[in-house]
């Protein structure tokens, strides 16, 4: 294992303590809870508050989309493991201004576990929760059953929707209806070229050949559809969106937002290959493009990959993905 | 109990990897980590407690803070059942026992919305605590009873070789996770086999 670290055990509460440094302006840690991160002006009086969390790897999810315009507190977990129902609830109580709380994460089973029992902890508060799972990732389970796939960078977009939507003034049920509008408009779809290595077990997250690829990687590095040959980047991006237009029903004349994501070590010039292909491929079949993203967003520390999210337009959801958003990761 | 207690901590120590490894078949091969922390944090709930009962109680509240992975906090949640099962009861009667195991399993089917073949933990500790019960009912001292257990915890966990998932992250790989053991249901049958050997 070759990684700038100081011991493995450390790994995240030293990055998390850096982040927390360079970014005093924006995050402040929950006192006694080091864990729990929550927006420097939290609570926001009046207004709905968003909660995330999960586990740590992903940059700039989770604790990256802190910020104003969109979520307003973040648990942290180790890598790749869910956060403690207590840091959630630490959250919880901190962003609370009064209008209820928004749980917004990905659905992974150990994080709606912890999180549906933060919401009881709040309950007993008095501080109204509602949930939100994020499940864009069309490889991770038939369209049947939806419900069941897991949240991976479509999760930005999410973000964008509700956060803008809440920092609007609107109530606890309409962000909640909105970030359901948002999540049922997108769909995400990864490959994975080379695995990463957790620190804490020193080991890769999956094997493949050297001329492989996997085809609708999670971000754990979760095995997808299929193993196949390293193609063209043409090749797979085409393959990734036949999948998404079909998932989504996207249709000429329809508009869609468009997430290029790097995964960890793919570089930004084979993104914008990657968005170059999505770009005419969506133009052939008369498909526009509102706005496009192309970067790191989701990751999954140094993977090699990347994915493709689909965000299907409609009038109702242009105002909050055009609405301001400041967090330490993202400036919109 | 603290023999019990060290015993664990030593059989998540030596076989990390091991664990580590049959997640990551069809996970995300953490629970190595998990299994280690849960035992130092039922290891710190002893020092914390004066009897089996207020050790469980503190168990359930530490491995949720220190160990919140998806197996952390359904141990955790069932541990905190177990607690709940205990009060006011008579731990040196082997019936306390079998409701301590049933209530713990109750709660993981609740938490976890799990059952019998899917490839769970569940699958090792149901079978285990049917015949841990079927022991006592005939008689059976606590080793007899717990050589049954620790035996039946055994077949159901090889057994799992052959069902697919259906639930938690390993449901995504499903018949890839075909041929090796479900890491909870192997862990369930270390945690039987550990305390078997103690007694």
């Amino acid at each position: 294992m070759k990684k700038i670290l100081n011991h493995p055990d450390d790994f995240v509460d030293e990055s998390i303590s850096g982040i927390l440094l360079a970014h005093s302006n924006f995050l402040t840690p929950v006192e006694g809870e080091p864990r729990a991160i929550i927006r420097k002006d939290a609570p926001v009086q009046g207004k709905v508050a968003i909660a995330t969390g999960g586990g740590y790897g992903h940059l700039p999810v989770f604790l990256g989309y802190v910020g104003e315009g969109m979520a307003d507190g973040v648990s942290v977990g180790n890598v790749f493991t869910s956060p403690s129902a207590d840091a959630m609830f630490e959250v919880t109580k901190a962003i609370d201004g009064g209008a209820g709380v928004l749980y917004l994460y990905g659905n992974y089973f150990g994080d709606k576990m912890n999180f549906d029992y933060a919401a009881e902890l709040a309950a007993d508060e008095g501080i109204r929760v509602e949930t939100v799972r994020v499940s864009d990732d069309v490889a991770s389970a038939p369209f049947e059953s939806k419900d069941k796939r897991r949240g991976v960078a479509g999760l930005f977009f999410v973000y964008k929707i509700a956060g803008a939507c809440a920092e609007a003034g609107a109530s606890l049920d309409e962000v909640k209806r909105v970030a359901e509008q948002a999540l049922e408009s997108v769909r995400t779809m990864g490959v994975g070229l080379a695995p990463c290595i957790i620190p804490a077990s020193g080991k890769p997250t999956f094997e493949i050949g050297a001329d492989e690829v996997e085809l609708g990687i999670g971000i754990h590095g979760e095995p997808g559809i299929q193993k196949q040959q390293l193609a063209t980047a043409n090749e797979i991006i085409a393959q990734l969106l036949e999948h998404l237009v079909s998932d989504l029903n996207v249709k000429s004349g329809d508009e869609v937002c468009v997430l290029v994501n790097g995964t960890g070590s793919t570089p930004l010039e084979e993104l914008y290959i990657a968005y170059k292909e999505v770009h005419e491929w969506l133009a052939k079949k008369g498909i526009q493009i509102y706005r496009p993203f192309v970067g790191e967003y989701a990751t999954s520390l140094e993977m090699a990959g990347l994915s493709l999210s689909l965000l299907k337009m409609n009038d109702s959801l242009k105002p909050f993905m055009d609405a301001p958003a400041r967090t330490p990761f993202i400036r919109l | 109990m603290l023999e019990i207690i060290s015993a664990l901590q030593e059989m998540s120590q030596t076989l990390k990897e091991e664990f580590n490894r049959l997640d990551g078949t069809q996970g995300d091969g953490d629970l190595g980590v998990t299994v280690e922390l849960v035992t130092k944090a039922i290891h710190e709930a002893a020092s914390e407690a004066s009897d089996v009962q207020s050790w469980m109680k503190q168990s359930g509240v530490l491995v949720r803070k220190q160990a919140p992975s998806t197996m952390g906090v359904l141990l955790s949640f069932a541990l905190s059942a177990a607690a709940k099962s205990l009060v006011d009861k008579d731990v040196t009667s082997l019936n306390t026992w079998i409701d301590v195991q049933l209530a713990m399993i109750e709660e993981i089917k609740k938490r976890g919305g799990a059952n019998l073949g899917d490839r769970t933990v569940l699958d090792a500790f149901i079978p285990a605590s049917e015949a841990f019960r079927a022991a006592v009912g005939a008689g059976s001292t606590v080793q007899a009873a717990l050589q049954r257990a620790t035996k039946s915890a055994l077949n159901g966990a090889e057994a799992t070789k052959n069902l697919v998932p259906k639930t938690g992250r390993a449901s995504w790989v499903g018949e890839r996770a075909i041929g090796e053991m479900d890491g909870g249901a192997w862990l369930c049958y270390k945690v039987y086999d550990t305390i078997y050997r103690i007694f």
